[in-house]
């Protein structure tokens, strides 16, 4: 077991294994989906998400506060959160391959055990200058199946390097030095 | 009006942190997200980014100020805040040790429909992070609905 799976009390059944790398341009094509379910949300990953990224907003922290200010009928999980799942199917996936964009629009509440699902799939590939790029439509969906969250990511991914298979390396290309 | 319309164009100083670990770990752990490339520098070292890097969401952990500019120019009530849309743009790999400067300003304010509350304010704010050769990191936009009273 890896230390950090020690210094954050991971699940083991939640490890991710270490890839050698991400995938590859050709690798991809459109209609080709990820999906990620996530285990119920909790009252304590919503306050963990408070201390992580400072916000105390009482509509997620404070019963009280939630239900009879906001009037909200009671605390909900940051859109962050539902957002973070959705990262963390992209990355599961990408590996080391950089996100260029990443939107969600948060489209309805999540409560404290809400099971969250998120999805993925290619819509479209193309090349934009040097760089070789990936669009995702992704979000997620509760326990009911309704879409909470809605967006796109885009990824940059690399081509294979440019090598010329075995098969074409015929004697007289090689002889006359069409194949370097 | 549940927020200040004059609050548009309002803006945080640029603020300085370092990035640690440790602040990593907090979002990975609240997401339960346990890739090795946010966590394990032995693992992360082998990929393209040679080290560990923050996950995608991180930017959501830059926050100086940002409560005093919601709260005292915006005048946003808090429990009537509700989170809308983001647009995270990457430009760099944001990595432990890292300084980073940040700032966070209101670009957009209004009124708008919304198919669950009808009418409600918003605001957008920009968060742009930056390294201290200026190079730029992140960028996002959040936008934020406020419900009448």
């Amino acid at each position: 077991m890896n230390d950090y799976n020690d210094r954050l009390a991971a699940p083991t059944d939640q490890i991710v294994p270490p890839k050698l790398e991400g995938p590859y341009f050709e690798d991809v094509q459109v209609g080709f989906e990820l999906t990620l379910k996530k285990p119920p949300i909790t009252r304590l990953q919503i306050a963990k998400f408070a201390g992580a990224s400072g916000d105390f907003n009482p509509s997620h922290v404070d019963e009280d506060i939630a239900r009879d200010v906001g009037k909200m009928g009671g605390v909900f999980a940051h859109g962050m959160i539902g957002m973070g799942f959705i990262g963390q199917m992209l990355t599961d996936w990408l590996w080391d391959r950089p996100l260029r964009m990443f939107s969600t629009r948060a489209l309805l509440i999540v409560r404290p055990g809400d099971s969250i699902t998120c999805f993925g799939k290619v819509t479209r590939k193309w090349v934009e200058d040097e760089d070789n790029l990936v669009e995702f439509e992704v979000g997620a969906r509760n326990q009911k199946g309704e879409l909470t969250h809605s967006g796109k990511a885009i990824a940059l991914l690399p081509h294979r390097p440019v090598r010329i298979r075995d098969k074409l390396k015929l004697p007289y290309l090689v002889q006359h030095r069409v194949i370097g | 009006m549940p927020i200040n319309f004059n609050a548009l164009g309002a803006e945080t100083p640029w603020s300085e942190v370092t990035v640690t670990q440790r602040q990593i770990d907090s979002l990975c752990s609240c997401l339960e997200d346990y890739n090795p490339l946010f966590l394990d520098e032995e693992t992360a070292g082998t990929s393209a980014n040679g080290g560990v890097t923050a996950p995608p969401t991180f930017i959501n952990c830059f926050r100086d100020y940002k409560t005093a500019l919601v709260l005292s120019e915006a005048e946003v009530e808090l429990p009537l805040l509700l989170h809308g849309e983001q647009v995270i743009h990457y430009y760099k790999p944001i990595k432990p040790g890292d300084t980073i400067w940040h700032k966070i300003k209101i670009v957009d304010a209004g009124r708008k429909a919304s198919k669950t509350y009808g009418e409600l304010s918003f605001f957008t704010v920009l968060i742009k992070l930056k390294n201290s050769d200026d190079e730029r990191l992140v960028e996002a936009t959040q936008l934020f609905f406020v419900r009448d009273k």
